[in-house]
């Protein structure tokens, strides 16, 4: 296990709101993928996990003691460069209701509310040049879990944070915590001596992040604004 | 020739395809973001050029192939199995479906979906308490325009590129009063005499005490003449697409070239078609994901619209076609199929289809 440096240079914007996007927890996701795909690709509860919670064995280092045990794997650390709201957006196709089969009932499609409700929803899109990690692990391992990695973020089946290339380099320093500014760079239950760019908040300390379950009260770090923000495009 | 790589899990063979679309327009583009008065404006957006600076510039969205392309799919279902669909399977299919916590669908009954419908596998759902995840991840289409050069394949890089503003430009439109049009007048019919009622303030005017209101006189006079402009991507505009089918079996493989099937009946991106905008040709070129070496063009929709498909495809659409086939003979023959396509599609008949 050494110190690693992961970066993944993008094509454009990833959706996010925090721009934490922790490398453990997608890694955790292609790991799933890989080993059990009969569970990755079953029913999806929001919110709730199906079956027993897999815990993958990720390449690394494992830190802490107990149940509030975590990857020695920091949030990604880069600055977007720039934000903005883009929009997806839902409606009823009318020239598709010969495919529809009212079975003697009303022809009107109420398309103000209920399930064929329009919609034309933000996303919060920041474009950053890379996004960059850093952990300790086995630089083999990790560059073999994120090949398989090609997009990140939200709304991905929307062609958002595609990854144009990985790279995984062996540093000298461990930055998985305290980053090169002396900022923290992950949720700690523990803060380090001398971290700073810090709040204390319930943020997970492990994959999967949103299940309450591994959530804690924890330091985490400051989010980081964009660079630049502009309006709706 | 080379061929896809499956992977084994369980006994089922799975494959990792990446995709290249590359699109050529053969009309403009038209790919609406915002509107101001009479003039619609290219969606904007940002990319990072090679000083890692954001760029802006324009894409089109993989949510609108996204969502052309599910109507593909079903509508191919749909006509081959000669179905029409009940209101709530219709959402499923064409709207992405919706969670409904009252209605529970297991592991089994999702799995069994997933065999019985490859089309939705590959595109995703949400159905009963749960959403399926869809196993296609499509990327935005990127113009070969100066801004995008950073995040274009090497091959279709060029230091001569021009920059986005010069590939677009406005197209006029005009819609004519054809009730002041000589020629046409006499084709309009003579409101009948007897039944025109004459407003209060008409009277007067009449009677000469008064001129009619002026929000009156607006309202009766509607505006028919109208000038607009689209801004649109010029034709003959390359755009590149990378598209991944991530564990996919033989059968979804085919269902996704029956979309591109269904697509190629008429090849238009975009809005705006039935003024000119969007008509295009379209090549996959396909790879194992991973992997640097291009295994050739999966299918091709050329200018003059015709559907080529390569070995590979036309194998797995046939399997995908022979699948629709059986699931038409096994529940559809009998005259009495609403509700079993209903149930069918809503994982509710299991065991008839393992």
């Amino acid at each position: 296990m050494r110190p690693l440096k992961i970066t993944a240079w993008l094509y454009d914007n990833v959706v996010t709101t925090d721009g934490y996007l922790p490398l453990d927890s997608i890694l955790a996701d292609e790991y799933i993928r890989r080993r059990h795909k009969d569970i990755y690709y079953g029913p999806r509860i929001p919110g709730g996990v199906t079956g027993d919670l897999i815990v993958p064995d990720l390449p690394f280092e494992k830190r802490g003691s107990g149940d509030d045990w975590y990857w020695a794997c920091s949030f990604n650390t880069a600055t977007p460069t720039m934000e903005y709201i883009s929009y997806w957006h839902k409606r009823f196709d009318d020239h598709l209701s010969k495919y529809l089969d009212l079975e003697g009932k009303s022809g009107r499609i109420n398309i103000t509310s209920g399930e064929y409700k329009n919609y034309r929803m933000p996303k919060i899109c920041k474009v950053y040049p890379a996004l960059v990690w850093y952990a300790v692990g086995d630089k083999v391992g990790v560059e073999d879990l994120c090949r398989g990695v090609v997009a990140i973020g939200k709304k991905t089946s929307q062609g958002e944070g595609f990854v144009k290339k990985w790279e995984v380099e062996e540093i000298g320093d461990d930055h998985s915590e305290i980053g090169l500014e002396g900022e923290l760079t992950r949720a700690l239950i523990e803060l380090p001596e001398g971290a700073k760019n810090y709040r204390l908040g319930c943020y997970g300390i492990k994959p999967p992040y949103w299940l309450q379950e591994n959530k804690r009260v924890a330091y985490v770090p400051l989010a980081k604004e964009a660079r630049r923000i502009v309006g709706s495009m | 020739m080379k061929k896809l790589r499956p992977n084994l899990f369980k006994g089922h063979k799975y494959f990792d395809v990446h995709l290249l679309g590359v699109y050529k327009l053969l009309e403009p583009l038209s790919h609406i973001g915002e509107t101001r008065s009479i003039e619609s404006f290219l969606i904007r957006s940002f990319v990072n050029d090679e000083n890692m600076q954001p760029k802006e510039t324009f894409k089109y969205q993989a949510n609108a192939v996204r969502g052309a392309f599910r109507d593909c799919v079903f509508i191919y279902l749909c006509n081959k199995l000669n179905i029409c669909i009940p209101k709530k399977q219709f959402h499923m299919l064409f709207s992405g479906g919706s969670i409904d916590s009252d209605t529970k669908v297991d592991t089994k009954q999702h799995d069994m979906l997933r065999r019985f419908l490859p089309a939705l596998s590959i595109i995703g759902t949400a159905t009963g308490d749960s959403t399926m995840r869809g196993k296609l991840i499509p990327g935005n289409l990127y113009p070969l325009v100066r801004e995008n050069q950073n995040i274009l394949p090497d091959e279709f890089r060029s230091d001569n590129a021009p920059p986005f503003r010069k590939c677009t430009q406005m197209y006029r439109f005009n819609r004519t009063d054809d009730e002041k049009n000589d020629n046409l007048r006499k084709y309009m019919a003579e409101p009948d005499p007897g039944q025109k009622k004459i407003a209060a303030n008409e009277r007067l005017q009449i009677e000469g005490e008064a001129e009619p209101p002026k929000e009156e006189r607006k309202k009766d006079e509607k505006a028919q003449q109208m000038l607009y402009f689209i801004e649109g991507l010029n034709a003959g505009t390359i755009l590149i697409q990378h598209m991944y089918l991530r564990d996919v079996t033989e059968l979804e493989i085919g269902a996704w070239v029956s979309g591109w099937t269904e697509f190629s009946k008429a090849p238009f991106l975009g809005g705006n078609n039935g003024k000119g905008f969007g008509l295009c040709a379209v090549e996959f070129r396909y790879q194992n994901a991973g992997d640097q070496e291009w295994l050739g063009t999966l299918l091709n929709i050329g200018p003059d619209g015709r559907l080529a498909l390569s070995t590979e495809a036309k194998e797995a659409k046939d399997k995908y076609d022979k699948h629709l086939l059986d699931i038409y003979n096994k529940f559809l023959e009998s005259a009495d199929n609403k509700q079993r396509i209903a149930e069918l599609i809503s994982g509710v008949t299991a065991d008839e289809t393992a």
